[in-house]
């Protein structure tokens, strides 16, 4: 249904820097759900816009439903109020000067030629809203919407055409937590239900995966990676996906020796601890180990050895709910971070043994990047507060 | 050849004579003894604050009474509201002012509210009839109302050369006036035709002749061939601005319209002596030439000795005077005549 | 929000000496003009003995049939007509300059504000030169161009050349408020219009025109009371075409024959502009409320998203063009060639008549710089007093609980409403009686020009606006005091519309003339009066050098001003 290659663009910002989006290309088909992932800056919004036709590439072809709507070898753009989209801002657009009926009927208003008739209107908004929830509100004018409600009518005003693409910026990340899960729920329920094709970008990963059927992992304006979410959560290309896509502890060590099995013999630096871990490194190679919190479970008795355990100390319990996070220290300096089921089974500053899922280890070539060791340092940003949505004044409680 | 050099002689000392006496009649005044002991009180007092309409009005006068009277500091003010300064300062006991100096209309506010003094005028050889408000006033220069005309495009012999012939429909898209002065114009004609045939002349104006009213400098619309002639314009001004280089000529149409300026001494003068000397010296021959030269006003009173001047009081024209006895009477039709002007009334 | 009741000792102190002065500023000329509408009769001043409290003056103005069947209407048409045009060639411009790639907008921003500093006269006279029937300059063209006989066809001397004339010189002010109102609109609205399929002329007319509403009242009303009050347009052009406004009248009954103005009628005539604004203020307030919700939080100015004009370009640029060719270029070419020439003509000139003795004898001439000292301290002081005032004010307004604040809003509007010669006069009265020093000097003009903050008090309050509460709570709630959060927080993030407010009114201080007129000493001289006592004098080289020498001074404050205008969203 949408078919994107070698997009590009590079365009100077205010302060002078200069972002770039370089030869980007994946394709959706038809009634899936794709996410493009990355951090702030990566150029995924960008490439959003460049579909939606609300910025012009400088290179790259964009195919929407077998129509070739930008194509700049050949100079030809189609217009945004031309192209066959669907678009849920980031703000979620919601014009304060129409009520909520109003704001989801207006594309249907300013369709031409054929403008529909007002039962017809009626009729396809209300089921639009019905859709999302939003039909008891129909009359209410649209600054006293809560943040969940506008979005909600933003989706409705989206779909209410029946385009062939929906795109969706940050469609979750200005709700507050509890909502945002339940949207989530909501939406791909609702995606899958109407069995639209639709593109979100998102710089949160659990949103990604949960929702996409297919994840494009952007960095620095390029696709570092593209497939099924479970694939990019497991088998990361670059240490950079391996960190974006989950909670990672990364390691730093070398490569003692290869095994027969082709396994190879890590040893860590600092702790010393060895590990065996599926990585073609040769030895001598330094290499940096990710090993995921949920692949790691304590043992709390210290005398048990194992080639696949390494002894630290507790730094600290965090409970979480139905989680418990620990903060393990090891010898030589590093900090695991470990997750486990409640209740917790360790106190702080108790010695335990850290069991490590060798098979679900990932081992990559060390880069200068991952020298700093510690994992908070790459705990997602939350919440950028320049990303309010802007024009609902009025107490808003998240 | 005897009797022709004699002859020659004779009449050179005649003509000395005269001269001699001629200079001691006017200048004699500086010399006589009040006046010199006026002076002396004045150096004492050793400055004097004159206000004026307008700063080019009064801001020649330092140098002036320094030539004559060294010694004495002149200070001064042109602004359009100096009646209204003069009256609050008074009121809120303030005394700035030691001369004021304005048209007898102007001054009249003044007058009536007691905040002039009388002053001897005729020891600075003031002819007693060129004062006013019971000697409060002193008179300087007059002005007339002129229509000035744009040489290339008018000949001279073309222009009206009464008011009445202005109200022409063949005059029509070609004049322009000043909204200040044309109702005055009209207000003093009042006196010569009567309320009735003054409102139909301003008419007329309006209607016939369109003319094109307003406090844009008439003069620029003169210079851009925009309009061609200008009804109700000041004398000394057009002098000026023939003095500018700007291609234009004047006429003096009858009836004279004559308007009176004169300084007048302030009763909480902070200088007396000063204020008496200045204005004396302003009222007087010297001070007339002096003010000639230094802004084209001149003096058409009966002892002034132009053309014009001889020819008002020779009774060759018929001659609107401005003076205290039909002041308000010109006035009094200046709101109707606005009025009509304007198009407020029809 | 904070009451009376949580803002600390400095706080109240600050507000309380902030909304004194305010009211003090013009409480005198209210106070004025009051007095004067109301005493009688009218050769009596109404501060002397013999005044007596009448009715007399108020009578004649509602009694006259004049008023109604030509002052108000020509006023209504004048003040309406203007509006329209001004907001229709303001907002096109801002448009164009805030919304489009119009190439070269940046230098066009600070061209289009201009006029504002050219004297109005000195526009009139350019103008009557430019479409003056007779021998205008366009008519001569038209006239050739198709052979027509006689006057016109373009008649400035009329309603729709008086009409056009005001909105022609009024139009930088709308077009700076107008600016900033376009950047504080967030582009996600439109551009969601087009992804619904909506083309760029329909997105305009349901969405971007309907937003930007209510960000379009302030200067709408602003505008209105300022055009009702202009007199120097309808005295030049108008009266010519028998066009009486309220101001003409005003104007006329202040310089009457001789004897002493009629302050009783001039401030009976004003009265109405004291109802007119208060019944705007009314009007908007009831509309603001609803509107507040349409304008940002944040405080960014969003990075717009420009419309491409592709063949457009050529007339928009030649839209602007001709605005800037007619509204700067010509006066200021008029103003430099006399300034030289003197009253020679363009085509009949000689390189013998250039002369540079007018500039000579300015400089040399020691009113000048005494003048240029004064307009430069007035301006600038007074700038700089209103709008700490309107800042005040518009926090008071916009974000406190105090009961006082309707009060400081209609107070704020009022002064839009007191015309400047009646202001000037109360506060000479006032400084006459008082045994302050202060008469005669150049700090009795701060005061008296420092009693005009509606604009600043509006832009303030619209700036507020766009300033999230949370973010001066966050302040106080790190432990700031009122004053600290202040001078850390609301300062600097509001620096950019006070900047704003500021460089409006300097240049507005450098061009006001008739309260240092009425105010006016030896020693207080200000370049405005020298120019207005040199233009009636008929000496037109001097004015117009001088003139030209007030447009080159203030003109690197424009250049500066685009940049403090540009880096925030400065209005709602």
């Amino acid at each position: 249904m949408l078919k994107v290659t070698g997009l590009s663009k590079a365009f100077a910002l205010d302060e002078g820097a200069v972002r770039a989006v370089d030869s980007v290309g994946f394709e959706v088909a038809q009634a899936q759900c794709f996410a493009l992932l990355g951090p702030s800056g990566c150029g995924k919004t960008t490439v959003l816009r460049c579909i939606a036709g609300l910025e012009q590439p400088d290179a790259g072809t964009i195919e929407i439903g077998g129509r070739l709507v930008t194509d700049t070898a050949r100079n030809a753009f189609m217009p945004v109020h031309e192209r066959p989209i669907g678009m849920v801002f980031q703000s979620y657009a919601i014009w304060p000067h129409l009520d909520v009926f109003e704001n989801v009927a207006f594309p249907l208003r300013v369709q031409r030629p054929a403008r529909p008739s007002r039962e017809d209107i009626e009729r396809r908004v209300m089921e639009a809203l019905a859709l999302v929830g939003m039909e008891a509100m129909a009359r209410r004018p649209a600054p006293r919407l809560s943040g969940g409600q506008q979005q909600r009518v933003a989706l409705a005003r989206a779909i209410i055409r029946k385009p062939a693409l929906l795109l969706l910026d940050e469609p979750l990340s200005n709700l507050d937590a509890r909502l945002r899960e339940t949207m989530r729920r909501e939406l791909s329920g609702l995606i899958r239900q109407i069995g639209i094709t639709a593109l979100f970008v998102t710089h949160d990963q659990v949103e990604a995966l949960s929702l996409a059927d297919r994840v494009a992992v952007m960095n620095e304006g390029r696709v570092v990676q593209q497939g099924a979410p479970a694939d990019v959560y497991d088998r990361p290309r670059n240490l950079f996906v391996a960190r974006f896509l989950g909670a990672a502890n990364v390691l730093s060590g070398r490569v003692e020796a290869r095994e027969d099995d082709g396994k190879a013999r890590i040893v860590l630096d600092g702790s010393g601890h060895r590990m065996l871990l599926d990585s073609d490194g040769r030895p001598g190679e330094p290499v940096d180990v990710v090993l995921r919190p949920e692949n790691l479970a304590l043992m709390s008795d210290p005398f048990i050895e194992s080639t696949s355990s390494i002894p630290g100390r507790v730094a600290s319990v965090s409970f979480q709910g139905g989680n418990v996070e620990y903060e393990i220290d090891l010898e030589g300096g590093s900090r695991l971070r470990v997750h486990a089921r409640a209740p917790a089974r360790a106190q702080a500053d108790q010695a335990v043994r850290i069991l490590i899922d060798a098979a679900r280890g990932m081992v990559f070539k060390a880069t200068d990047m991952s020298r700093t060791v510690d994992p908070a340092a790459f705990r997602n940003t939350d919440d950028d507060p320049s990303q309010v949505p802007p024009y609902l004044g009025t107490d808003r409680r998240r | 050849m005897h009797s022709v050099l004699r002859r020659a002689l004779a009449i050179a000392g005649a003509a000395v004579l005269t001269a001699f006496l001629a200079t001691t009649a006017h200048s004699g005044w500086t010399d006589s003894p009040k006046v010199k002991a006026l002076y002396e009180a004045a150096k004492k007092e050793g400055k004097v604050i004159v206000w004026g309409t307008h700063p080019r009005e009064v801001n020649w006068i330092p140098a002036a009474f320094e030539k004559h009277f060294p010694g004495i500091a002149v200070e001064f003010l042109g602004d359009n509201d100096i009646a209204v300064k003069a009256i609050a300062e008074a009121r809120a006991g303030r005394h700035q002012i030691d001369v004021f100096w304005s048209s007898l209309t102007g001054t009249l506010p003044v007058a009536q509210r007691d905040l002039t003094a009388p002053s001897d005028w005729s020891l600075f050889g003031v002819d007693p009839r060129n004062t006013a408000f019971d000697g409060k006033m002193g008179f300087t220069s007059n002005i007339v109302y002129v229509i000035i005309y744009n040489k290339k495009l008018m000949n001279e012999a073309d222009v009206p050369l009464k008011w009445a012939q202005t109200a022409d429909e063949r005059l029509k898209g070609k004049a322009t006036s000043s909204s200040f002065l044309l109702p005055r114009l009209v207000g003093a004609l009042a006196l010569a035709w009567g309320e009735d045939k003054a409102l139909a002349f301003a008419r007329d104006l309006r209607d016939k002749t369109g003319v094109l009213l307003t406090r844009a400098p008439r003069e620029s619309l003169l210079q851009s061939g925009e309009r061609i002639i200008a009804i109700a314009e000041i004398d000394s001004q057009a002098r000026h601005y023939i003095a500018q280089g700007l291609p234009v000529g004047y006429v003096v149409p009858e009836p004279v319209v004559m308007g009176q300026f004169g300084a007048s001494v302030m009763k909480g003068a902070p200088h007396p002596n000063a204020a008496r000397l200045l204005a004396g010296f302003l009222a007087s021959v010297e001070g007339k030439r002096l003010r000639e030269k230094a802004t084209d006003q001149l003096d058409y009173g009966p002892t002034a000795e132009n053309v014009l001047a001889r020819k008002i009081h020779g009774g060759e024209l018929q001659v609107v005077f401005d003076r205290t006895d039909n002041m308000v009477a010109r006035e009094a039709l200046f709101g109707k005549a606005a009025a009509i002007l304007t198009g407020q009334t029809p | 929000m904070p009451t009376a009741g949580n803002l600390d000792w400095t706080a109240r102190l600050v507000l309380a000496v902030g909304a004194g002065t305010a009211i003090y500023l013009i409480a005198v000329p209210l106070a004025m003009l009051l007095l004067a509408a109301f005493r009688g009769p009218a050769d009596v001043l109404p501060f002397e003995p013999g005044a007596q409290w009448t009715l007399e003056h108020v009578r004649a103005v509602f009694n006259d049939p004049v008023t109604y069947q030509r002052m108000l209407p020509d006023t209504l048409v004048f003040v309406i007509g203007t509006v329209a045009l001004v907001f229709c060639i303001a907002f096109a411009l801002a448009w164009l300059v805030e919304r489009t790639d119009l190439p070269g907008r940046e230098i066009w921003f600070s061209l289009i504000l201009f006029p504002l500093l050219v004297p109005i006269p000195v526009l009139a006279i350019a103008w009557i030169f430019l479409m003056g029937p007779n021998a205008g300059w366009l008519n001569l063209a038209i006239r050739a161009l198709f052979g027509l006989e006689g006057p016109g066809p373009i008649n400035i001397f009329s309603m729709p050349g008086l009409i056009f004339c005001q909105a022609l010189a009024s139009a930088p002010f709308v077009f700076l408020l107008l600016t900033s109102t376009l950047r504080s609109m967030d582009p996600a609205l439109e551009e969601a219009s087009g992804v619904c399929g909506a083309r760029p002329l329909t997105t305009f007319r349901r969405v971007t025109l309907p937003v930007l509403l209510p960000g379009l009242l302030a200067p709408a009303i602003l505008i209105t009371l300022i055009t009702a009050e202009q007199f120097e347009l309808p005295l030049i052009i108008g009266l010519p075409a028998k066009i009486n406004v309220f101001s003409y009248r005003i104007y006329f009954e202040l310089n009457p024959p001789g004897s002493l103005p009629n302050y009783g009628a001039a401030a009976a005539l004003s009265l109405p502009f004291i109802v007119l604004g208060t019944l705007l203020l009314l009007v908007y307030n009831r509309m603001i409320r609803r509107a507040e919700r349409f304008v940002t939080v944040t405080g960014k100015a969003y990075r717009q998203r420009r419309l491409e004009l592709g063949v457009w370009r050529i007339p928009a640029l030649l839209f602007v063009g001709s605005y800037l060719a007619i509204a700067a270029v010509l006066p200021a070419a008029v103003l430099l060639w006399t300034s030289f020439f003197g009253y020679a003509t363009p085509l009949g000139a000689t390189l013998g008549d250039f002369s540079l003795d007018a500039y000579r004898q300015l400089l040399a001439n020691r009113s000048f710089w005494v003048g240029l000292r004064n307009t430069l301290l007035v301006a600038a002081l007074s700038a700089l007093v209103v709008t700490a005032i309107g800042a005040l004010l518009g926090w008071i307004i916009s974000r406190s609980r105090l009961r006082a604040r309707h009060v400081l809003d209609f107070v704020s509007l009022l002064s839009v409403g007191i015309p400047a010669v009646i202001a000037g006069l109360g506060v000479m009265l006032l400084y006459l009686s008082l045994p302050v020093g202060l008469y005669g000097t150049v700090w009795i003009l701060v005061l008296a020009y420092s009693y005009r903050f509606a604009t600043t008090t509006r832009l303030a309050r619209a700036g507020f606006l766009q300033i999230h509460r949370e973010l001066e709570e966050a302040s106080a709630a790190s432990g700031a005091r009122w004053g600290a959060t202040q001078r850390r927080v609301l300062i600097p993030l509001m620096l950019p519309a006070l900047a704003a407010g500021f460089i409006l009114l300097f240049i507005v201080g450098v061009r006001e003339f008739t309260i240092p007129l009425v105010l006016y000493s030896q020693d207080n001289v200000v370049l405005s009066v020298l120019l207005w006592q040199l233009f009636q004098y008929g000496q037109p080289a001097s004015s117009a050098a001088l003139a030209s020498l007030i447009v080159a001074i203030v003109l690197p404050v424009l250049f500066i001003s685009r940049r403090v205008f540009a880096s925030r969203s400065v209005a709602g």
